[in-house]
This record gives structure tokens, C-alpha cells and sequence, in this order.
């Protein structure tokens, strides 16, 4: 096979008769020549890439691994490329995949609000509408609208695709859309990054089926437990619709209709409302079912009479909807027990007019008793104002001419006489004042006014009493009181103290008598020590009974009327105070009484002044003038003699009229009147009338009235004041005082 | 053994053939079956038989020069092996008209096998893959194939040869998808958990008589003048050997070298042409500078080669081997192919005689390219 294309060498011709030698340097030449070619061809050729299968190898093997590491770089750059865009792809697969996989319409459109992507549930929702990427949605919407595929139940399609657009270029809370086929869709829209909307489609088709299957399941138990509730009321009820279609109505209701009818034929039920409307209209009573326009929100009840007898009281209002509700309460009962009641009240308003009558009845009874109680009361009282009086007027005298004689010069034996005499008058004396103490302590006309004082003051003033008693016996008598504060009526006190004193003067004949206190439990106990005679335990219950007395006393003279204890006794148990007896025979006797103690600030006690305070003696009042007023003539006669006794110029007048008819011109210096005088007139009236005579002269009323209302007349009328029975001494000195101050007054 | 499996049958009749091959490559979870074809089989039957019994399994393979396999060396049989989850997995791409088609489509095409293994494979990286190529043998474009290959399976291992037909040098077909086809290439990608090693070995050098190509036809690889003289001609001068004696086994003896890079690379004549030029099974270009290479000690070459495999993976469980023709035939001459057959056999080589070997980037002749498969996991 010749090669044309590759120009051969000629082998040299020797014919030609040239030197061999010349002829093979040249031929040697040539192909040195042609050799040299090929290299230089090749040098200049270099290994380039885009070269022959030759210079791909060189290359390959030349650059080795350089070549084939940058190759690979470039490769793997590529290769990675590749591989993303084919993840990439993957991806976009996937992704569509899932989005078709999705259980929701989903389409997803860009800025200019063209669809992107959709998947097969949003494509199923708007079958027939052309939903393909790229398709303006407002399109798809306009398309939905046109064709009616929305149930927009307000609003016609028109709105309904303003509606949608709107929210689909204002994405905000999720709303549903109702499709004509009956299903529903809740529709979430988003803004996505970089412009452009999703929305997705979620079918709620179930869940609306299920809530209106409640709803509706509610509304059935509720009607009929609406309609158990009318069954069951007493009442009749009955609802009328707009049209006056009988829409609701129980039992009673029906009841009613028969009832008032008078017939009591069933209901015929399949015609009901008819019947009832026809009913209604007989009896005058359209307006249930008809309601005028007049009937408005406040309704109207008027009460009907069935032609047997029953009363029914028809409430009729009108209800939203034109409904109109009427009930029918049976009233007969009530209105029955209503006439009943009217006359049960009526009855009873008699019965307690009568009532009212006997009460007043009664009450003018005991206002009637207690008038006569109180009546006696003061009959009581008056009686023993009267016995103080009658009783000690004519002792008062007596004693008051023992005591005139006395001051007579007398021989000695009618001088012991008179002593004797003065002595069983004072003895008198001392157990009538007693007896009268225990008789109003009885008649309970001697109240307690308890007050918080120093004891002290009662004590001392009660040791002061008796001293000189004491001393005239050789015993000595001392008071040991603290600072004490006592809760009692410290004018009982002094009582109870003077007659302990006293008891243990007269059962003691040497050593002393001790008043004093301790603290007990309970308070004060307060008492007197003696070292008398004592007393023996079987004994000790018995003293305090009246007209008691130990067969020992000391003094036989001084014996006591027995009444000190009793009265003691009394006074404590008015006070609540508890007496407390201790004694031994032969050694002395204790008796006291505890007294509660007071935490409050004392009163202070008005100390009476003491008759010998008095500075003035017997001369003062000689040459004085008196006035005597006393109904009593003895009682007249036995002062004026102890008064002139004393040098006074004593002038006795019965009452004030006397007394200034008798008077000289000159006014007397002092008025002494009794308290009680003959007729209405005391006194007080007396002095009064006296005073006006002779003006504002100083005045003693002597009294044996202890009241106190009496007292405070006295002393109110700025006069001094003298219990019967006088005793000379505290009279003689109540009048030096008194004369003393009217002379430092006109002084 | 598990995962991989090597066959190999002497039986002609496609079916049987296919049977037996079937029987012992068929493993559960497999993923890749590789075979190579002796030429003397009837294709289009052994590609129906081979169908109907792996079905989907990705069947790959080329037509041979000579097999190796259990046995070492032989001929007109089939080899083969398979390789399967989950210590591999594979993905193969065919790259047809080769004669029409430019490197950017190839490397596509290379691109997408390469992807396709990170599928198969999620767990595949850069380092436990590598890739084999099959290309017919008689397409004459082996350089621009692997180049554009080995750019897109941008630098992990890449072995290969080029289908045989004999020595017959008329046909070669590569398999893929249970169909024979020429003018393609066959690239499988191959994911593995087992450490493996991608090895080549030669055994000649450089000679002292330099050469240059003064004329040639670069795209058919024939040259038509060394040294300005007929090339044939000027061969056997340099070679030292009569020209009647041009034969293949003269040329596997005496090949040409070319130095690139301080390296020598065999560039093997296929034949002499009837005007005296030299047709080779590599590129070739004009002004190339050609010595005729010293050969070495082949089988201690090849022992030398197996030792540092041993000591890399230990005993390699799977060899998949790609020897030179010539080298057969060298082998033949020196009568030492009983010898370098053990030693492959105890190697557990898989391969076949190539018209040429894929290594990386380049395309060569005379050497031993291949992947050994160790047993244990990487």
C-alpha cells in the first residue's frame, strides 16, 4: 500500500555515477535534515491539550499529577455543582411531594399575587377553575364568585370576592368559607419573605357537621326539658306566634279551656291551636292569642271567672318575635284563703280590742294596789314618825324636868333620887331609839347609800364618841385605824361601831376596848376588841338575838336593853356584810364585820362638830331672847324651864299666829319650832311667817323625823336642825353656835 | 468469602456457560457482576443466557485476548466476578461513539456515573472509591477517553483495559446492560468498605539508541518513517532482528520506549503494514523520540508487585487484573507463563490479555494495571 501522502527518499542511484561515499553523506544529510524537521516540528507543536491522542498522553504523563490535580479540583467543583443541582432538584421534588402530601389546600402566590405553586386538595377545592401557576389569583377568585361556589350568607358574591381579595392582600386572623356542596374550609393566610402570600385551606367540614349535630341535639334537650317544665307547672301556659298559631302550651293551659268552658271533654290534639283560638275568642280572651298593639313589653293580667266558680288571674306579655306568652294561675284558692284571712284579722282585731280593755282593766288594779302599797308604805312610815314623836315627846320632857330638878339645890338623898330618875329616863330613852332603829331597819325605810370612804374617819369619830365613857369606867379605849378605803354607807357603818363600842364598854371591867381593822380574803374586817367577859361557843348564836344579854355584866346599871346586837345584825345583813364572831370566856370578845374594799377615791366625810367645840359657855346665852313654837304644851313647858335654867328670856307661842300676837316688839335672837305642828302648817311655816315679822332671825327645827326628805327641807330652808329626843347638852350647844355665828354675822 | 465472588468456565455452549457462571458469581445483595470474554463466543447468545439468569444485576465486561482467573492464564473461557452489598456497591455508564464523541460529553457522561454512585452508595467518599474502564480495544481513543475520564471522576483511581479480540485485531466488544456493542466505553465506579490498592507495574526501560519519529499518521497510530527511513525497515535495523521476523512476540520482546518525564512508557506495535509502516496500540505523533526498550525480570517484577500489595492489604482477596497482550506473549516465549499464571491464581486475579491498559490519565502498553481488594475493612 504506497503512501502518497509521505514523500520517501529516493534511494540513491549509483548509476549515476557519483561517488558512493559523496552519495551517502548526502543521503545521511537529508534524513538528519528531515529528522531535525520532525524534532523542531514537534518542539514548535508542543504539548498543548488540544493536540493529538499523543500530546494528551505526554501531557497525562508529563504534568502527571499537577495536571490531574487541578483537573480534579475543577472536577470536584463541578461535580459538587452538579450535586447540588441535582439536590436541589431532589429538594424541589420532596418539596412538592410533601406540599401534595399535605392534608390542606395550599397555594402559594407571588408579590404580584400570581399563583406559584398549588397543590391537588386546593385544585379539588376550585375544580373547574383554572388554578395553574402563573394564573392571577384574583382570577381564580373572581371565577369562584361567578360561578357561585361560595355560600356567602350575608353577603352577595360581589362582596364576597371584595372580601377575599381584601384579606388575601391584608392576611390576618384565619376566617372560614362555606362552599355551595355543603363543605367548609378555614382559610390561614401568611405573608411569606420577599413579597407573595400562602394561604392554606384546611377542611373543617367534620368539625361544622359535628357542631351544628350538638347545636342541634342541645336545642332538642332543651325543648324538651322546656316542655317537662311546662308540663309540670301548675300554672296553665300558652305561647301564640305573630300569627296566632298556637306554638307551645301545657296541661294547664288545656285545663283551663275545659274549665272555663264547663265542659270537660278532652282537647281534641290534632286541632289543637284552633280549638283553643276558638275557645279563647268565646271567652272574651282574644287577646292571648292576638295581642293588641296596645299590650306592649308590660303585658296585662286580668282576672276571669269560670262559670264553675274557680277565679283565674291571666297574665298575658309579649315576647322578642312577636311571640306572645300567656299563663293562667288559678287564684280561687288563694283569693279563698286571702276572705279567710281578712277574717281571721278581723277576729283577731276584736279579740285583741277586748284583750286591750282587761289589760287596762288590770293594769288600773295594780296601779290601784301599788297606790294603796305605797299608801301603806307611808302610813308605816307615818306611824313611826308619830311613834317617834308621841313616844319621845313626853320622855323628852320628863327628861327635861329630871333635868331642871337636878340643877335645883337638893338634898342629898332626892339628889341621888333625881340621879337615879335621870339615869332609867336615859335608859328609857336609849331602848325606845333603838327599838325605832330596829322597826325601820324592818320596815326598810332606811335605805344603804354605799359610797367609797376612808375608814379611818368612822372609826375615829365613833372612838372620839365614847371615850369618856371609856374613861369614866378606868378602861382605855383605843383606835387603831389605816389608810383604809371601804365600799358601804358609812352612817350604817358608824351605827354598827357605835353598837359594838358600846356592847364591849358595858361587858368590860378592866383592861381596854380596841377598834380596829385587818386585811381578809374577802376585804376589811373591821370590829372591836374587848377583854370582857367573853363568851362561851354554845352562846355565841343567841347574843345577837333581841333582849339577849349575858347574865354577867360588869355594870349593873349600865345594862343594855339587849337590842346593840341585833341591830348590829340587821345593819350587816342590809349591807351584805359579813359579821364575824370570835370569843373566849374569861378572856374577851371580838366582833366586826368584813367590809369590801374600794379602789375609787374617798368622799369626804362632813364631820359633825362636836358640842364642846363650842367656845362660848353657859354665859353667852344669858340674856338672849328664844321664841318656842310647839303644839306640845308639856313639851313647851319642859324647854322653856331648861332654857331659862340657862338664862334665857323664853317666850312658848302654839304656832306662828300666837307667837307674833303674844310677841314683844322687840324680835326674839333665835326661833325654836317643832317640825309637826297642829294643822297643815310645820315649822318651816312658822319660822317662815315669823321671819317675816321679824326679819331673817337664826332658827332651830327640832324634829323626830328622820325622813330624809325632811331633812332636806330643813336644811335647804338654811335652817338647823335638832332630832328628837333633845338632849340638853347637844341643844345648848347648837344654840351657842348658832347665836355665835348670827353674832359674827352682825358683826 | 463474602461480598466477593470469582468464576470462571471453559464450557463453550453459551447457556452452560452462563449457568455455571451464574452458579457461582449469584450472591445475595449483588451488586456488580464483571465478566471477560474469550472472542471465540457466539455473543449475542451468551448475552441472552446471561440476561434471562442475572436480570438486573449490572453486568459489565469486554471481549478478551486471553483470560485470567482461577487457574491463572488460559483461554477460550469466560472469567468473571461479582461483587456485592454491603462492603460494595457500583455504578456503571456507557459511553457510546466513542469515533464521534468530544471529551466535554464524555466527562459528562463519566460525571453522572460518578453521582450515580453516591445514590447507591450514601456512605461512598472520596477515598473509598475507585474506577475501572472497559474500552473497545480497536477504537483507537483510548488516550482522549481516559483523559476526559479521569477529569470527571476528579482523582480517585482509575484502572482499565481495552477489550481483546485475540490476535486477531478485528473486533472487540465491551458489555453493558447484558448487550455486547463496539466504538463505546464501559466506565463502573465501585464503592467499597474494603481497603484496596490501584497498582501498575512494567519492566522495561529506556534504550541507548535514540530514534524520531519522522513520519506518521497520528490519528490511525501509524507510523510510516523513523529516522526518515521506512519505519518497519528502520524497527527491525534498531531492533536488531530480521524483517521477516516482525511478529508480535518480536514486538513483545523488543518494544519501543518513549521517555516522558525521566519515565519510560511502552509504545507497542499492533503490526507491520503491507507499505512497511507500523501500526501501534498507543498514540503516536511525529518528532516523537523512540528507543527499543530493555526488558526486566518480568515474573520478579510481577512478584515484587504482589509482595507490596501483601504488605499494604494482606493477602488480597480480589485482584481484578489488566495485562498487556505482549506480555502474554512474552510470557509465552519465555515459556514462563505456567510461573506468572500461579503467581496471579494465588493472588486471586480476575482479568484478561488487554490491547492496551488504562492507568489514571494514560493509556500504555506492556504493563500490568489493576485494583487489589484486600479482605479487611477500610
Amino acid at each position: 500500500m504506497p503512501d502518497t501522502n509521505m514523500p520517501c527518499l529516493a534511494r540513491p542511484s549509483l548509476l549515476q555515477g557519483e561517488d558512493p561515499e559523496i552519495a551517502a553523506l548526502r543521503r545521511e544529510n537529508a534524513k538528519l535534515r528531515k529528522i531535525n524537521q520532525a524534532l523542531m516540528a514537534s518542539v514548535e507543536r508542543g504539548p498543548d491539550l488540544q493536540g493529538g491522542a499523543f500530546a494528551l498522553f505526554q501531557t497525562a504523563a508529563a504534568l502527571g499529577n499537577q495536571v490531574q490535580e487541578r483537573t480534579a479540583a475543577l472536577t470536584e467543583a463541578l461535580g459538587a455543582l452538579t450535586l447540588a443541582k441535582e439536590e436541589e432538584g431532589q429538594a424541589k421534588k420532596r418539596l412538592a411531594a410533601a406540599i401534595e402530601a399535605i392534608n390542606q389546600g395550599i397555594v402559594l402566590c407571588d408579590a404580584d399575587d400570581r399563583i406559584v405553586v398549588t397543590n391537588g386538595r386546593y385544585r379539588e377545592l376550585w375544580r373547574g377553575l383554572a388554578a395553574e401557576p402563573g394564573t392571577d389569583f384574583a382570577s381564580v377568585v373572581r371565577g369562584a364568585a361567578s360561578r357561585n361556589m361560595v355560600a356567602c350568607e350575608d353577603t352577595d358574591s360581589d362582596s364576597w370576592e371584595r372580601f377575599r381579595l381584601e384579606r388575601h392582600r391584608n392576611p390576618g386572623e384565619p376566617f372560614v368559607i362555606q362552599f355551595r356542596d355543603g363543605t367548609w374550609s378555614q382559610v390561614s393566610e401568611r405573608r411569606v419573605p420577599g413579597g407573595g402570600t400562602v394561604s392554606l385551606y384546611t377542611d373543617i367540614t367534620e368539625i361544622k357537621r359535628d357542631e351544628a349535630r350538638r347545636r342541634e341535639r342541645e336545642l332538642e334537650e332543651k325543648s324538651v326539658l322546656l316542655q317537662a317544665t311546662l308540663d309540670n307547672l301548675s300554672q296553665g301556659v300558652s305561647v301564640f306566634d305573630a300569627c296566632g298559631e298556637l306554638v307551645a302550651c301545657n296541661p294547664g293551659f288545656q285545663d283551663f279551656l275545659r274549665g272555663a268552658q264547663g265542659s270537660f271533654a278532652p282537647c281534641p290534639q290534632a286541632a289543637l291551636s284552633a280549638w283553643s283560638v276558638a275557645r279563647l275568642q268565646t271567652l272574651g280572651l282574644g287577646f292571648v292569642h292576638t295581642p293588641p298593639a296596645s299590650l306592649g313589653q308590660h303585658g296585662k293580667a286580668v282576672e276571669f271567672k269560670t262559670p264553675c266558680g274557680r277565679t283565674f288571674d291571666i297574665r298575658c306579655s309579649l315576647m322578642p318575635g312577636g311571640y306572645c306568652v300567656a299563663t293562667y294561675t288559678d287564684v280561687t284558692e288563694r283569693l279563698r284563703i286571702s276572705e279567710a284571712l281578712q277574717e281571721a284579722n278581723e277576729g283577731l282585731e276584736r279579740r285583741v280590742e277586748a284583750r286591750t280593755a282587761e289589760l287596762i282593766r288590770a293594769n288600773a288594779e295594780i296601779t290601784a294596789a301599788k297606790a294603796e302599797a305605797e299608801m301603806m308604805n307611808l302610813s308605816k312610815t307615818k306611824f313611826f314618825a308619830a311613834a317617834n314623836h308621841d313616844l319621845l315627846q313626853p320622855l323628852a320632857a320628863a327628861r327635861v324636868f329630871a333635868s331642871a330638878l337636878s340643877e335645883r339645890r337638893l338634898s342629898p338623898p332626892n339628889r341621888e333620887l333625881v340621879r337615879h330618875a335621870l339615869a332609867a329616863l336615859d335608859s328609857v330613852d336609849d331602848m325606845i331609839t333603838a327599838l325605832l332603829d330596829i322597826a325601820k331597819l324592818d320596815a326598810g325605810v332606811m335605805p344603804p347609800a354605799p359610797c367609797s370612804f376612808a375608814i379611818r374617819e368612822v372609826m375615829e369619830r365613833v372612838g372620839e364618841e365614847y371615850r369618856l365613857i371609856a374613861s369614866r369606867k378606868k378602861l382605855r379605849l383605843r383606835v387603831f385605824a389605816g389608810e383604809a378605803v371601804v365600799h358601804s354607807d358609812p352612817r350604817l357603818m358608824s351605827r354598827i361601831l357605835r353598837n359594838l363600842v358600846s356592847n364591849a364598854l358595858r361587858y368590860t371591867s378592866s383592861g381596854g376596848v380596841l377598834i380596829g381593822h385587818q386585811r381578809v380574803p374577802e376585804g376589811l374586817l373591821v370590829g372591836v376588841w374587848d377583854t370582857g367577859i367573853g363568851i362561851p361557843a354554845e352562846q355565841q348564836d343567841e347574843i345577837f338575838e333581841e333582849f339577849r344579854r349575858l347574865p354577867q355584866s360588869s355594870d349593873r346599871s349600865g345594862r343594855g336593853a339587849g337590842l346593840g346586837l341585833s341591830i348590829v345584825r340587821r345593819v350587816s345583813r342590809m349591807l351584805g356584810h359579813r359579821l364575824v364572831v370570835r370569843s373566849m370566856p374569861g378572856r374577851g370578845s371580838f366582833f366586826g364585820i368584813v367590809v369590801p374594799v374600794s379602789d375609787q377615791a374617798p368622799v369626804c366625810l362632813k364631820r359633825p362638830r362636836s358640842p364642846q367645840d363650842g367656845c362660848g359657855g353657859p354665859h353667852t346665852l344669858r340674856g338672849r331672847s328664844v321664841q318656842l313654837i310647839d303644839d306640845e304644851p308639856h313639851v313647851l313647858q319642859g324647854l322653856s324651864v331648861l332654857l331659862t335654867g340657862w338664862g334665857m328670856q323664853v317666850s312658848g307661842a302654839a304656832n306662828a299666829a300666837q307667837a307674833l300676837e303674844a310677841g314683844s316688839a322687840t324680835p326674839p335672837d333665835l326661833i325654836i319650832a317643832d317640825y309637826r305642828l297642829e294643822g297643815p302648817a310645820t315649822g318651816l311655816d312658822a319660822i317662815a311667817t315669823l321671819r317675816r315679822r321679824w326679819g331673817d332671825l337664826p332658827a332651830i327645827v327640832v324634829t323626830a323625823d328622820h325622813a330624809a326628805e325632811v331633812q332636806q327641807e330643813i336644811v335647804a330652808a338654811g335652817l338647823h336642825l335638832l332630832h328628837k329626843p333633845v338632849r340638853p347638852a347637844r341643844l345648848r350647844s347648837l344654840i351657842t353656835h348658832v347665836i355665835q355665828q348670827q353674832g359674827a354675822f352682825e358683826a | 468469602m463474602s461480598g466477593i465472588r470469582r468464576a470462571v468456565t471453559l464450557a463453550q455452549d453459551p447457556e452452560i456457560a452462563a449457568s455455571e457462571l451464574f452458579s457461582t458469581l449469584w450472591q445475595p445483595a449483588c451488586c456488580l457482576v464483571l465478566l471477560f470474554v474469550s472472542p471465540g463466543y457466539d455473543i449475542a447468545c451468551l448475552a441472552c443466557a446471561l440476561n434471562r439468569r442475572f436480570g438486573e444485576v449490572k453486568l459489565g465486561g469486554c471481549t478478551t485476548s486471553g483470560e485470567i482467573g482461577p487457574g491463572g492464564y488460559q483461554e477460550h473461557s469466560i472469567v468473571g466476578i461479582s461483587l456485592a452489598s454491603p462492603d460494595f456497591a457500583a455504578a456503571t455508564g456507557l459511553i457510546e461513539n466513542l469515533s464521534r464523541q468530544d471529551a466535554a460529553d464524555m466527562q459528562a457522561s463519566v460525571r453522572r456515573t460518578r453521582l450515580a454512585i453516591y445514590d447507591a452508595a450514601p456512605w461512598a467518599r472520596h477515598d473509598n472509591l475507585f474506577a475501572i474502564t472497559l474500552i473497545d480495544g480497536m477504537c483507537g481513543c483510548e488516550e482522549l477517553v481516559v483523559s476526559a475520564a479521569c477529569g470527571a471522576l476528579g482523582g480517585i483511581p482509575l484502572r482499565g483495559g481495552s477489550a481483546g479480540d485475540g490476535l486477531h485485531f478485528r473486533e472487540t466488544f465491551v458489555l453493558h446492560e447484558g448487550v455486547f456493542r463496539t466504538d463505546c466505553a464501559l466506565v463502573v465506579v465501585v464503592a467499597t468498605r474494603r481497603r484496596f490498592r490501584a497498582f501498575k507495574t512494567e519492566h522495561f526501560t529506556a534504550g541507548p539508541e535514540k530514534s524520531v519519529v519522522t513520519g506518521a499518521d497520528p490519528r490511525r497510530r501509524i507510523v510510516t518513517e523513523i529516522n526518515a527511513e521506512p519505519a518497519a525497515e528502520e524497527y527491525a535495523r534498531i531492533a536488531g532482528i530480521r524483517a521477516d521476523e516482525l511478529t508480535p512476540a518480536a514486538f513483545a520482546t523488543h518494544p519501543m520506549v518513549v521517555q516522558v518525564a525521566g519515565q519510560s512508557f511502552v509504545r507497542s506495535i499492533q503490526r507491520v503494514n503491507e507499505d512497511g509502516s507500523l501500526t501501534f496500540l498507543c498514540a503516536i505523533d511525529e518528532g516523537v523520540v523512540l528507543t527499543v526498550g530493555q526488558g526486566g525480570d518480568l515474573i520478579g517484577n510481577l512478584q515484587h508487585s504482589f509482595g507490596d500489595i501483601e504488605r499494604d492489604l494482606g493477602p488480597p482477596e480480589l485482584v481484578i487484573a489488566f495485562d498487556c497482550i505482549l506480555r502474554g506473549l512474552e510470557l509465552d516465549q519465555r515459556r514462563i507463563r505456567g510461573t506468572a499464571g500461579a503467581l496471579m491464581d494465588r493472588n486471586n486475579a480476575v482479568g484478561f490479555s488487554t490491547y492496551g491498559e488504562q492507568y489514571e490519565a494514560m493509556h500504555m502498553n506492556q504493563t500490568l494495571t489493576g485494583i487489589a481488594i484486600g479482605a479487611a475493612n477500610a
